[in-house]
């Protein structure tokens, strides 16, 4: 898969470069109105720690385990 | 040539962005064949600039932004997933099993392939865990130890050919994936009295059944010595010697009561 890579210390400088921060329970937010969470691919609340990169096109916030992983599959197969 | 020249020269999948160097000046370094830049080293103009433009190969370019691991994590998970074997089995089962234990099964298909390469998979295992909790956990046990083709496969085939129904077999299926009566399955988290304990309930309820012999399997050197305390400890026990197939990291034991 060709993609933009960054290592995992990285994670915060990347979501703010897409305006997002990541509030006190570590869920990652919206930086100009922190009380809404973003959702993942899933529909769920994404900590910032399960963060594993945004989809190109939309903003959608994938997350890094397995699971998540098998649907990105899916939803990227024709 | 410039920061701002160099950075749009480079191909959006070559680039991978990190906090720090050794290096204190650099501000991109080519490495792993690699355009690696270096955020710490940047000043705040050209950091600003640097987000912007990966926001803009994101939403214009339609390029992926990925944590490296994830990255690799996804390719491995695409390899596994056409694996044919992998394939085979899952069509086998497909309208057997219940939807999501297909699912289960897919993902736990891809820990057996990894762990067969000799790479770890405890924490691909937690994901399961995590997301189908106790049934989950189950299912990837007894997959990565080959129960599916070794003892649900014939369960259903046996059914058929007796012409039982279906029932029976899902009634059976579920026996074994909620209890396993055949197996314990040794984890990390698995104090020794507990393995002792739980290996002595099952022997109790398989010698019930007038079954007398339960599989005992482990991954890792911890649960290895583990196996190994409590084969020494329950020697006596058994009818016979125990069937060992081992390696430094991994241990199957029957056991014959």
């Amino acid at each position: 898969m060709k993609a933009i890579t960054f290592e995992k210390a990285a994670k915060e400088v990347v979501l703010d470069a897409f305006n997002k921060g990541v509030d006190k329970e570590g869920y990652v937010v919206e930086k100009n109105n922190p009380k809404q969470r973003v959702l993942s691919q899933d529909g769920n609340e994404i900590k910032a720690t399960e963060f594993g990169g945004i989809i190109a096109g939309s903003e959608i916030f994938i997350k890094s385990d397995l699971i998540s992983l098998l649907k990105l599959l899916d939803s990227l197969s024709p | 040539m410039g920061f701002w020249d160099t950075l749009f020269k480079i191909l959006p999948e070559k680039l991978h962005i990190k906090i720090a160097s050794d290096n204190k000046s650099k501000k991109i370094e080519y490495h792993d064949n690699r355009q690696v830049i270096i955020l710490g080293n940047l000043n705040k103009k050209e950091l600003d600039g640097t987000k912007n433009y990966l926001k803009k190969l994101v939403f214009e370019k339609k390029i992926p932004i990925l944590e490296e691991e994830t990255k690799k994590l996804f390719e491995d998970i695409a390899v596994e997933d056409r694996n044919p074997k992998n394939q085979e089995i899952l069509e086998y089962f497909q309208g057997k099993l219940p939807t999501s234990d297909l699912e289960i099964l897919r993902a736990a298909l891809i820990i057996k392939s990894k762990y067969k390469k000799g790479e770890p998979v405890s924490h691909l295992k937690e994901d399961i865990v995590l997301q189908y909790g106790i049934r989950g956990r189950n299912i990837a046990n007894l997959c990565t130890a080959d129960y599916f083709e070794t003892l649900i496969k014939p369960l259903y085939e046996e059914t058929i050919k007796n012409k039982l129904p279906f029932v029976k077999f899902a009634a059976r299926y579920e026996i074994i994936v909620m209890q396993y009566p055949f197996a314990v399955f040794v984890s990390s988290r698995m104090t020794y009295p507990k393995l002792k304990s739980e290996l002595q309930r099952k022997i109790i309820i398989n010698k019930t059944y007038g079954i007398t012999k339960i599989n005992i399997h482990g991954i890792g050197k911890n649960n290895v010595k583990k196996i190994y305390k409590l084969l020494d400890e329950l020697r006596s026990k058994f009818s016979q010697s125990p069937e060992i197939d081992s390696g430094k990291n991994f241990i199957t034991a029957t056991i014959y009561f």
